[in-house]
């Protein structure tokens, strides 16, 4: 399993007046097989260090090493495969395609790959999250706790090492927040997947095993949470 | 309305890609009108002045009138210019040709539309002016003040002096008719003061047909014979003062199309900022204050987009003015068109229909303010979210991969927007490809039909006078002498006979054949001085109608089996047996060859059909008196003519020459038989008609030299009438340029407009979806997959759009083929020989490419667009 390492990565937006530092000079080592979580009030840079450390955004300065090379040093090509291959997204808003039914959604990672569908587990997923009678339906026939389930299935069809969740259940209310977030935990932990997570919620966070805190672009705080218990 | 006037041009500076599209898409439409509707204008007010040039200037002829009438004339007080003529005698050249001499007023050159070239026009007795082309006919040199002896019909020999020279009048020149002017005076007038003709041309806007009755009442001209209208420039000055219903369709068409891209354009924009208006609904803007901005914004584009298409139009139909085209379409030949008019009418309409496809957007837009409240604006939540799709899979989406996949089902999502783009892209590639299969059918046609006849297509012909013996005509050897010149591509000759029809009244065709006689017996038929039409027969059921025979070479005769409508021609049988080919006018119920509406059913006017005898009676003698034979044919008298029975082998609808003489009218039955035959049926073998082919390609040098050569052929017999066609056939193939260029460029003109909805639609749909893009990508599509993924989407646009465009344009070619080949001859002669649909590959491959090409090109920005937009923007995005 690979390891995640973010050296001194920093983030600047804008340019004279208007330039604003969404990052300044984060480390940190994404530890394997944990779940962590981001916190850190509004416009903190939570999101910006997530996206950059998935390679979704390219920061000012810094690096992301993945299996011992700096993923900024990827082509665009090879970025784009780590991203379907060793990453997994979950969104706030779902972000499904619309279009498609859900079975496609949850494998298009797969078929954008070119690569055979492991129908077993598919199925295993599917039926861990709840969605066997969903399959055959589109993303607007769901609703937001069925449709982020989806999301969820589809960050994990591709077997990734990390997944990446921008706060998935600011969507959903709290019934469904509980029930989403159950799931995922289970998923990954049944997957022995690395999960990364932003949350504003303090429940969410506590269930973590590593809480980092982030304040105007810095790391504030680095805490374990050696009472979390496990499924 | 200056404040919404202001909010309305920043929406115009902020939204420029858009507005610019809008006003383009205006200015397209009112330029295509403006430059078409000029054109055709042009056109009309060149058809009023060839009729000036082939008529005259004149509204009105008065004949007979003595010169107190004309004083009377020139007296009346709606009366612009006067010109008066006489016929003052006939000028018997010794090359046996005859010149008409008229006593004329210089002004008769203005009606005529002609001027002196040198010189003057002639005004004492003794003077004479003549065209330039005559006086080569003549070989007369062109040397001022020289003077001729003119050897007159009626008054002995008389000397002129050559005091002008006139500029060709093209028409009289290509049918060979020769006249010269004396002057105008009491002393030339004298013996002919009564038979004065007086060519009137009223002042303006003024209805002519009515002043002209008017006048000849005034001045005492009370037989309506007298009073000759100018039919053909009066109908060319209805056509050009009436209604333009051609660009008024037009118009319409374009207010359509146009329409569909400026509505489709404005609705993404609306959509697109309707956030902004639900946040001025939010602060308090009233509905009708948001409408006042949309109307301001539109009229401020409509204003813009109308004045450069009025702009744009004048100056590419003034690009037509005097300047030199060329086409590498049917010719080189440079031309100018000389007659431009900016056409106020084509103007208002283009102002007028433009302004009808803006207020679509206008409304629409209006109401979509009018219903939506500001916090479903905010919210954008404006679209319809309720997607349903099948839940069956087709088959093109089994084999897709995912990306293209969710192309193709976003594609079938979008289906207003599809059916819009594909509809405003085929009407401009549809109206290309009929265009250019119309153009392609009768070219083939055309082709065909000189492959039968070259009757069109020949830049000389003689004609022997009717008047010399029928036994005179061009020997063989004299034909091969002239077709042997480099200059020559073909000649064609035909010997001419003029017979009678001896036919059983059973044979005429109900009511078309009974009128047609009754029609060719009437004034307006046959021609009076040269006798009846028709006499009755032996018995009780024959009758005798005039017809003429051609002798045929084989080759004509090879020729003319290619157009036969019934039978075989076996040309041996031909040679040896007295087997004939027909050909039998087609007259309506009334009896009429011709009818102008194209309404009424048209028939023969005789019933023969293959294998039918038909007997020819001609005189038994008097061939060698040319004079004789047409006493005897206008009187039959059975005891001079001897018979001759033909049987039928072949019928044909092409009547591939007739003699430009009375006898020889197109509108009696022809028969066509072998050179052979009509030896031994007459004695006669030379040939009285000789067309004369000239190369492809030619300069003015061969011109120049081939005229001569067949101005000595036609020399040889006296009286020949040459006609020299070339430079109608000129002025005829300009006409054709400028028709398919002006077709053409409507066309071409129609796809860039659709081109124009075509890419905005592609661009707004993939501009739309840039989230979904965004997840995508963010998933793992990579750029290559990505943009194949859009290229593919664009191309399924262009292929349904290709499909649908040349589906449309073979079933309207198909319908137009059939009309044209199987329905529109019921009412007319043949106007398709050729009866052979074809499909026009070039305009289909044209099409797809032109298809294909946008939908890719449409692509581009998007994808570049998507390109550039991060990752995490683009997520973020709101549909």
């Amino acid at each position: 399993m690979s390891k995640l390492e973010i050296v001194n990565l920093s983030k600047i937006y804008g340019k004279g007046e208007s330039e604003v530092e969404a990052l300044k000079g984060i480390n940190l080592s994404i530890e394997n097989g944990k779940f962590t979580a981001i916190v850190g009030p509004s416009g903190s840079g939570k999101s910006t260090l997530l996206h950059c450390t998935a390679g979704l955004d390219n920061p000012t300065t810094g690096e992301v090493i993945l299996d011992g090379k700096n993923i900024f040093k990827l082509s665009e090509e090879e970025m784009s495969k780590l991203r379907r291959r060793k990453f997994g997204f979950i969104f706030q808003s779902f972000n499904l395609i619309p279009v498609i039914d859900i079975y496609e959604n949850i494998t298009l990672p797969i078929s954008i790959d070119n690569k055979k569908i492991d129908t077993e587990y598919i199925s295993e997923i599917i039926n861990t999250l709840g969605l066997k009678d969903k399959v055959s339906k589109f993303p607007n026939e769901l609703s937001g706790g069925q449709q982020q389930r989806v999301a969820i299935a589809r960050a994990l069809a591709n077997r990734p090492e990390i997944i990446f969740a921008d706060e998935p259940t600011g969507n959903l209310d709290s019934e469904t927040t509980a029930e989403v977030i159950e799931l995922l935990k289970l998923s990954v932990e049944k997957f022995g997947q690395t999960l990364v997570m932003i949350t504003h919620d303090e429940n969410i966070a506590s269930t973590a095993d590593i809480l980092i805190t982030i304040k105007d672009g810095k790391i504030v705080k680095k805490a374990e949470n050696k009472q979390r218990k496990r499924h | 309305m200056l404040r919404y006037m202001k909010i309305a041009w920043k929406y115009i500076r902020e939204y420029k890609k858009r507005s610019i599209a809008m006003i383009l898409s205006i200015a397209l439409s009112v330029f295509l009108v403006v430059t078409i509707g000029s054109l055709a204008e042009s056109t009309r007010v060149l058809q009023v002045n060839d009729a000036k040039k082939d008529s005259g200037l004149q509204h009105v002829r008065y004949d007979g009138v003595n010169m107190e009438q004309v004083n009377k004339i020139k007296e009346y007080q709606n009366v612009k210019k006067v010109a008066n003529s006489f016929y003052y005698d006939g000028w018997n050249h010794e090359s046996g040709l005859t010149v008409n001499i008229l006593g004329a007023e210089k002004n008769i050159l203005y009606m005529e539309s002609n001027k002196m070239k040198v010189g003057r026009f002639s005004t004492k007795s003794n003077e004479i002016a003549v065209e330039e082309w005559v006086l080569d006919r003549l070989r007369i040199p062109h040397e001022l003040n020289q003077t001729i002896k003119i050897s007159l019909a009626e008054n002995g020999e008389k000397e002129f002096k050559l005091v002008g020279i006139i500029e060709n009048n093209l028409d009289k020149q290509s049918v060979g008719n020769l006249e010269a002017y004396v002057a105008f005076n009491d002393e030339n007038l004298a013996g002919r003061e009564n038979h004065i003709y007086s060519f009137v041309e009223f002042k303006e806007d003024l209805n002519y047909r009515d002043e002209a009755k008017k006048l000849g009442k005034q001045v005492g001209v009370k037989d309506e014979k007298r009073i000759v209208l100018n039919r053909g420039l009066l109908t060319a000055m209805g056509e050009l003062n009436a209604i333009d219903w051609d660009l008024v369709k037009k118009s319409l068409f374009l207010m359509v199309v146009g329409g569909m891209v400026i509505y489709s354009i404005y609705n993404i924009s609306v959509l697109k900022r309707v956030q902004e208006y639900g946040m001025m609904r939010a602060i308090g803007s009233t509905k009708k204050q948001i409408i006042y901005v949309i109307l301001s914004e539109l009229f401020i584009v409509y204003m813009i987009g109308v004045l450069l298409g009025i702009l744009l139009g004048v100056f590419f139909t003034n690009l037509f003015k005097g300047s030199t085209m060329s086409s590498g379409l049917f010719t080189e030949i440079d031309y100018k068109l000389d007659i431009v008019v900016i056409s106020r009418f084509a103007i208002g309409l283009a102002m007028l229909t433009s302004f009808g496809s803006i207020l679509l957007s206008a409304i629409r837009g209006s109401i979509l303010v009018n219903r939506v409240s500001p916090v479903e604006a905010i919210n954008r939540s404006t679209q319809d979210s309720n997607i349903k799709f099948k839940e069956r899979e087709s088959f093109i989406e089994k084999v897709l991969t995912i990306p293209k996949k969710v192309s193709y089902k976003n594609l079938r999502r979008n289906k207003k927007t599809i059916i819009f783009t594909i509809v405003s892209m085929a009407v401009g590639c549809t109206l290309f490809m009929v265009q250019t299969f119309k153009t392609e059918l009768w070219t083939r046609d055309w082709k065909y039909r000189n492959s039968i006849d070259k009757s069109q297509m020949y830049e000389f012909r003689l004609n022997t006078n009717e008047g010399r013996p029928m036994k005179e005509g061009y020997t063989t050897e004299q034909i091969d002498e002239i077709s042997k010149l480099p200059q020559v591509q073909d000649v064609s000759f035909k010997q001419v006979l003029y017979s009678e029809l001896k036919i059983n009244k059973k044979i005429l065709n109900g009511i078309y054949g009974k009128n047609y006689i009754k029609f060719m017996n009437s004034e307006n038929g046959f021609l009076k001085d040269l006798g009846d039409f028709s006499f009755e027969g032996v018995t009780k059921d024959e009758m005798i109608i005039r017809n003429t025979i051609l002798g045929l070479s084989d080759r004509d005769l090879k020729s003319l089996s290619k157009g036969l409508k019934e039978g075989q021609i076996d040309i041996d049988q031909m040679k040896n047996e007295p087997v004939a080919v027909v050909h039998i006018p087609k007259v309506n119920e009334k009896g009429l060859y011709f009818d102008h509406t194209g309404k009424s059913k048209s028939e023969s006017a005789l019933n023969l059909k293959v294998g039918d005898k038909i007997t020819v009676t001609i005189p038994k003698k008097g061939y060698d008196k040319g004079i004789d034979t047409v006493r005897l044919l206008a009187e039959h008298d059975k005891s001079q003519y001897i018979d001759q029975e033909f049987t039928i082998i072949g019928i044909t609808d092409v009547l591939p020459d007739k003699d430009g003489f009375h006898l020889g009218t197109d509108l009696a039955p022809y028969l066509f038989i072998s050179g052979n035959m009509f030896k031994e049926l007459s004695g006669i073998d030379k040939y009285r008609l000789v067309r004369v082919d000239m190369k492809d390609n030619y300069t003015e040098g061969d011109y120049k030299i081939l005229k001569e050569e067949v101005q000595k052929m036609s020399e040889i017999i006296p009286g020949t009438l040459l006609e020299d066609r070339v430079e109608y056939l000129k002025e005829a193939e300009k006409s054709d340029i400028t028709y398919d260029l002006l077709k053409n460029s409507i066309s071409i003109i129609l796809i860039l407009i659709s081109g124009l909805s075509i890419y905005n639609n592609i661009n707004y749909n993939l501009i739309s979806r840039i989230r979904e893009h965004g997840i995508m990508k963010a998933i793992g599509l990579t750029k290559k997959q990505f943009r194949n993924m859009i290229r593919f989407e664009g191309l399924i646009y262009g292929i349904i759009s290709a499909t649908f465009s040349c589906a449309i344009a073979l079933m309207i070619e198909l319908g137009i083929f059939i009309y044209y080949a199987y329905i529109f001859d019921k009412y007319s002669e043949p106007v398709l020989l050729l009866k052979r649909f074809f499909i026009e590959w070039k305009s289909f491959l044209i099409v797809i490419a032109i298809n294909l090409s946008i939908g890719y090109i449409a692509t581009i920005g998007p994808r570049r667009q998507v390109d550039k937009i991060e990752i995490t923007d683009a997520i973020r995005a709101v549909e």
